[in-house]
């Protein structure tokens, strides 16, 4: 048996279809302890928009470690939301300001919701800021958290009004340019960051990260992958020690996360697999539980 | 083989027990000194 980090370290592939101007992804994960095998394929198809169909689509095989057997199919993309927003809820509770009064959402997409709701879990609000270059996308949402969750929401003038006013601050864009100016963020502030674009581009702005206390999920994902910390870097605005600590040093106490109630902090997460393998195993076994899905012969 | 459709997955996933088993899989990460995956995945 090889050692433990060679077993749980994972790689992911790309396979580029050009052709059709996509690309799937396969993305593999095991946590021994826990005993959960996941395999992780993504579809990313821009052109899908003319087709009408969606542009990402993603299924998940969660697999027996002792057999290799597969044991359940499953829809990755509302893993995917919730393992996010998971992830994003737990480094809130180690870095936003315990009391606060509102929370800004730049994006209104399917993440956002999520995104919200998992917040929620570690901290309370009053109010809510969004903002959307689809206004209608705004407004949207804005009464969906009126209706679902009771609380006051206001669809903000701009990204920077949104950004101004937030005691926490959820961006998950698709923009490949910085959605608002980081000298508007109040101090204290706590800003969750997950829109993904890759290593070239960016939803936050430089000021932004060279402002904050920075959390990743994982330092070699982000330092792969994210713009919003790399383009920093290239800048020679930050250095990659500008990270203060990945999100296994917070839950495990290793490091601190806010310190001061004047502390800007900012979560940046690109994804991990682990935390696909660890919700795909509880949906597994909930839905045993509770007799759940369909059972099929392969 | 079990088949669960997204609209199964809303039925038995809550945030909180998802929060508790991915805080779990960081630990089990912290714990065992074991090296990060590489980027596996994506948040769109």
């Amino acid at each position: 048996m090889s050692s433990l980090s060679s077993v749980l370290r994972v790689l992911r592939g790309i396979l580029e279809i050009p052709e059709y101007n996509g690309c799937v992804l396969f993305m593999p994960a095991y946590l021994q302890r826990s005993k959960s095998v996941s395999l992780k394929v993504v579809g990313l198809y821009p052109d899908n928009v003319k087709r009408g169909l969606d542009t990402l689509s993603s299924i998940l095989c969660f697999i027996d470690p002792e057999t290799g057997s597969p044991l359940a199919v499953m829809d990755g993309k509302h893993i995917t939301a919730m393992r996010t927003a998971a992830m994003t809820a737990i480094a809130a509770g180690h870095l936003a300001r315990r009391s606060i009064e509102s929370i800004g959402v730049i994006g209104a997409g399917v993440q956002a919701d999520y995104q919200l709701k998992g917040i929620l879990e570690v901290r309370s609000a009053k109010r809510v800021y969004i903002y959307d270059v689809l206004v209608e996308r705004s407004q949207r949402f804005a009464e969906k958290v009126r209706e679902e969750l009771g609380l006051m929401a206001q669809v903000g003038e701009s990204a920077n009004d949104v950004a101004s006013k937030a005691d926490i601050l959820i961006v998950a864009t698709t923009s490949k340019q910085p959605v608002f100016d980081g000298r508007v963020l109040a101090k204290g502030v706590h800003v969750a960051s997950i829109g993904w674009v890759g290593p070239e581009g960016r939803e936050l702005d430089t000021t932004t990260v060279k402002r904050a206390k920075v959390v990743v999920d994982t330092k070699e994902g982000v330092l792969s992958e994210s713009g919003d910390i790399l383009i920093p870097i290239r800048e020679g605005a930050i250095t990659v020690d500008h990270i203060w600590c990945e999100l296994k040093d917070l839950v495990s106490n290793r490091k601190k996360g806010r310190e001061s109630e004047e502390e800007i902090t900012l979560w940046k997460s690109v994804g991990v697999g682990v935390a696909d393998a660890a919700t795909a195993k509880l949906a597994y076994h909930k839905a045993r539980e509770k007799h759940v899905g369909l059972w099929v012969e392969i | 083989m079990l088949l669960l459709s997204a609209s199964d997955l809303r039925q038995l996933l809550v945030m909180r027990d998802v929060m508790k088993v991915v805080e779990e899989a960081f630990l089990e990460l912290a714990e065992l000194g074991a090296k990060s995956p590489k980027r596996d995945t994506r948040n769109s």
